[in-house]
């Protein structure tokens, strides 16, 4: 099956009260891995649904390859979906699961039996296709939600948090073996996620949602580096970027970011210094996570910042007086807007060089 | 995508249908038409029309004592019944919850009566109460004359008694799912704590099985008010009345002498006592399903 | 040894229990077995020493007795089954599908169960007569086949299912008929039998109305069949007595096969779990 692009133009779903959607544009090119990220209730489950064509949209359309499926059935649409509860029938075999899709199909047996044998093969289901899902571990659930979509050969996938249910070290070996089935049949993925660690692994892209609005786009390297806002600066990243007011370095209007790992203790002179005292200190082994109180009498309250050391630079004690100093990049965002300065093309020669507070 | 919400609608219209053209023919129609029939009084000869009255049978019927004596006897047999029915079936669930060995067959036995209906056990007790070959005659050493179902003062508490007998295998079960709905671990936790078997009981299962006595005590009441086979099978309301029950007067003036108009009204009254008790026992259950929620 | 003490008290109250519960079907088994002539011998036969067979195909090929069966289990089949049906099709409309009304609809079905059959036998008496039905198996049966409690029970039934499986479903192309028949009904088959055995029940011990709109033996259930049977006490006492045992049986057969679904059934809204 070739792959095809899946588009949602300018899609909007209302529910009763509430804006699930607000007019998204996004497309999934063919054979993509696109994630879509975000906090729970952002929307990115209902764009998947109306994909499916589980749910009809307010407005907009969606265009699967060059066929736009606003009036085509859910089974006709060609995407196979993958769900967070794996929606198998318990009462059926792993066997007669991984081949429902199919008997709807009218697909002759022989064929049919060719596809399950591959599917369950390619998953390493073999030994289990005679067992009720009952009698699976989480993760062979798992495999056999992903069988019962691969048999369809369909033109996407479709996956809602397909690996939330699993435990941690689970998880990590079925992303390896989800970047593995993608690889390997060249389908296009749309993921939905609200881990920021499957998004910035798995995805070719990612695209950031809140509250029903697209925040940006772009490559697991570009939200990372050049954040188009506020909320997806905070969002990714681990532990998340710092973000305080301008005010604390004499940079009115604008809300400084700066990630726990572009920030040294003392040392070298950059754009950014704040002197702050440690108020807690936790050590990872592969290295320390320091929460340092910033002196602010201009403020109401005292902003916390977060700095990640490496394990070879012995952490302060607690209590002790440090000076931050940005070591790395420094983002500024209009505090109105959250929009990234730097993006924006506002203040492009202000942005990076640090002047005000040299 | 339009069309499949219009195939649903008609699906889903097509599969109430079944339904609702039996409630609508055989309970919601007729219910209307009973309150209808209440406003009309049926010619003492056959073949004459029935005229329109409105409310003045519903008040005429209702204050007189062809309905006030069976409602008594009817709320009689309630009393009768209903606790003893629970108090015994609690008991032999209590004496049957302890694991032992061959407890299973004691509980097949307990729940026998639930496999004879109200037919079976009246014409079993009715061979049993007979005064001149039955064995309780025997037992109390008299032989011949009226019998206890003949007796003005024991007809209806014997009745009572074959009603008991027959829903002591449904009592049992209720009580025994109640009993095994009590985690062990409280009444562990009573023992811990010194409460002798007794108190455990009292303070411990008593109130936590409370909903489902209550649940057994609506049922009850509502079935009781629904008494009719016993009565048909083994008094025809006698002697001399005492053992005529609503639904069996109801029964009476409706089938044998043919007064629909009156016959009505008591069905309308009977309803209006059955809403009421519903209502209660939904009321419960709502409750309960509360308390098990934040349980 | 104190607990053995107790124990065997235990069994004494079990088995005291047991045979009060058990004595009046057993003295009527036993009735069923003595000639006629010992029957109300003083004292009392409590146990048959020449087991008579003859009184239960006296009873069996004399009365109507087997005809009276054998209308019991067509009307309760067929209100099992057709009760069975209309509740699972309602259901699964309340529980899967959007349609105006549905609220107003399905509060109805609640509303009936407010409504026992009992209070409307004097229109439906009526409407039997004018349908022509008047002893018939349709009267016995057609007011029986909708069932309120089976819709209720259903649909809560049915919402348990996850809507995943649902949408799973539409996406593999499986339709609202299919999805009832190959997923829906396999998986709430405990409470569709536990209702099954419930109606069945109900349906099988049902007196009143079969006596109000029969009057033939064709048409009479064994429950109605019993008050003719009755009748008999004086001439045939042991045909009484075998009779009765007889109209019992097919019961006691279908509990004993089905003891789980009918406890299910029976506690279902009364205990939690």
């Amino acid at each position: 099956m070739t792959p095809a692009a899946v588009r949602l133009e300018s899609v909007t779903k209302r529910y009763a009260s509430t804006l699930a959607l607000s007019s998204l544009t996004l497309t999934a090119e063919p054979g993509e891995f696109l994630v879509l990220l975000g906090p729970s209730g952002c929307g990115k489950s209902t764009a998947l649904r109306v994909i499916a064509g589980l749910e009809r949209p307010t407005s907009g359309s969606v265009r699967i390859g060059d066929r736009i499926v606003d009036d085509v059935e859910p089974k006709d649409r060609d995407v196979a979906m993958v769900f967070q509860s794996y929606a198998l029938y318990p009462h059926l075999s792993v066997r007669r699961n991984i081949e429902f899709p199919l008997r709807s199909r009218h697909i002759a047996a022989s064929e049919r039996d060719r596809r399950v044998t591959d599917a369950a093969r390619s998953l390493q289901l073999e030994q289990l296709l005679d067992r009720k899902p009952a009698q699976l571990s989480g993760g062979q659930r798992q495999r056999v939600a992903l069988a019962r979509a691969i048999v369809r050969e369909p033109k996407a996938f479709l996956m809602d948090e397909p690996l939330s249910n699993l435990d941690a070290r689970l998880r990590v070996e079925m992303r390896a073996e989800l970047i593995e089935l993608h690889r390997r049949t060249g389908t296009t993925v749309l993921y939905v996620t609200h881990d920021q660690v499957e998004a910035m692994t798995m995805g070719d892209r990612i695209a950031i949602l809140n509250e029903g609005v697209l925040q940006q786009v772009g490559t697991p390297k570009d939200v990372y580096g050049r954040p188009a806002n506020v909320f997806v600066a905070g969002f990714i990243g681990s532990p998340p970027m710092n973000l305080f007011p301008g005010e604390l370095v004499g940079e009115d209007g604008v809300t400084i970011g700066v990630r726990p790992e572009d920030f040294t203790l003392g040392g070298a002179a950059g754009p950014v210094k704040l002197a702050a005292q440690v108020s807690l200190v936790e050590s990872l082994g592969h290295e320390h996570h320091v929460a340092c109180r910033v002196a602010a009498p201009s403020l109401s309250s005292e902003p916390l910042v977060l700095v990640r050391l490496p394990a070879s630079v012995s952490p302060p004690s607690l209590g002790e007086g440090v000076t931050l100093a940005a070591s790395g990049p420094v983002f500024r965002f209009d505090s109105e807007s959250g929009v990234n300065l730097e993006l924006a093309g506002k203040t492009g020669a202000a942005a990076g060089d640090g002047s005000g507070f040299r | 995508m339009r069309s499949r919400r219009t195939r649903d609608v008609l699906l889903a219209y097509l599969m109430t249908v079944p339904a609702f053209a039996a409630f609508v023919i055989f309970v919601f129609y007729p219910l209307v038409k009973t309150v209808y029939l209440g406003f009309y009084r049926v010619a003492p000869f056959p073949g004459l029309p029935s005229h329109y009255v409105g409310f003045s049978q519903y008040s005429t019927v209702l204050s007189h004592s062809q309905f006030l004596a069976p409602l008594f006897n009817s709320t009689l047999f309630v009393l009768f019944t209903v606790p003893t029915g629970i108090a015994i079936g609690l008991g032999m669930a209590v004496a049957a919850h302890r694991q032992l060995r061959g407890i299973r067959l004691f509980r097949i036995v307990f729940s026998s009566t639930i496999a004879t209906s109200v037919a079976v056990a009246s014409v079993i007790f009715f061979t049993l109460l007979d005064p001149t070959t039955g064995l309780f005659a025997y037992w109390i050493g008299q032989r011949g004359g009226t019998g206890l179902l003949g007796n003005p003062t024991f007809a209806l508490p014997a009745v009572a008694v074959v009603s008991v007998w027959q829903n002591l295998g449904f009592s049992f079960i209720l009580m025994s799912a109640a009993l095994a709905s009590v985690p062990e671990d409280l009444l562990e936790a009573a023992a811990i704590d010194g409460a002798s078997g007794g108190r455990r009981f009292f303070r411990v299962t008593m109130p936590l099985i409370s909903p489902t006595l209550f649940f057994a005590a609506i049922v009850g009441v509502i079935a009781g008010f629904q008494t009719f086979g016993q009565i048909d099978l083994l008094t025809q309301g006698g002697p001399n009345g005492h053992t005529n029950v609503l639904l069996y007067q109801i029964y009476t003036t409706f089938y044998i002498n043919a007064d629909t108009g009156t016959a009505s009204v008591m069905a309308v009254a009977l309803f209006l006592i059955l809403v009421l008790l519903t209502l209660v026992q939904f009321s419960i259950i709502q409750r309960k399903v509360f308390y098990a929620d934040e349980r | 040894m104190r607990t053995s003490v107790r124990t065997s008290l235990r069994y004494l109250l079990l088995a005291a229990i047991a045979v009060v519960v058990l004595f009046p079907i057993y003295i009527t088994v036993v009735n069923a077995l003595l000639p006629v002539q010992l029957i109300g011998h003083r004292p009392p036969v409590l146990f048959p020493s020449h087991p008579l067979w003859s009184d239960f195909s006296q009873a069996w090929s004399g009365g109507s007795l087997s005809q009276y069966l054998r209308t019991s289990a067509i009307v309760s089949i067929s209100i099992t089954v057709g009760s069975v049906a209309t509740s699972v099709l309602a259901a699964y409309a309340f529980a899967f599908l959007e349609f105006p009304l549905k609220r107003v609809l399905f509060g109805l079905c609640l509303a009936t169960l407010m409504v026992p059959a009992e209070v409307t036998i004097i229109p439906n008496y009526r409407t039997i007569q004018v349908f022509g039905w008047f002893d018939t198996y349709p009267a016995l049966i057609v007011p029986f086949v909708a069932s309120g409690l089976g819709i209720f029970l259903f649909r809560q039934s049915f919402r348990q299912l996850p809507r995943e499986l649902r949408d799973a479903a539409v996406l593999d192309g499986y339709g609202h008929w299919r999805f009832l028949l190959r997923v829906v009904l396999p998986l709430n088959r405990p409470m569709l039998s536990a209702f099954a055995i419930f109606a069945w029940l109900g349906a099988w011990n049902q007196y009143l109305w079969p006596l109000l709109v029969t009057n033939t033996d064709a048409r009479r259930t064994v429950q109605v069949g019993l008050r003719q049977l009755e009748g008999l006490s004086v001439s045939a006492p042991n045909v009484v007595f075998a009779g009765t045992i007889l109209a019992a049986l097919p019961i006691f057969a279908v509990l004993f096969l089905f003891q789980r679904q009918l406890v299910r059934g029976l506690t279902a809204g009364a205990v939690k779990g």
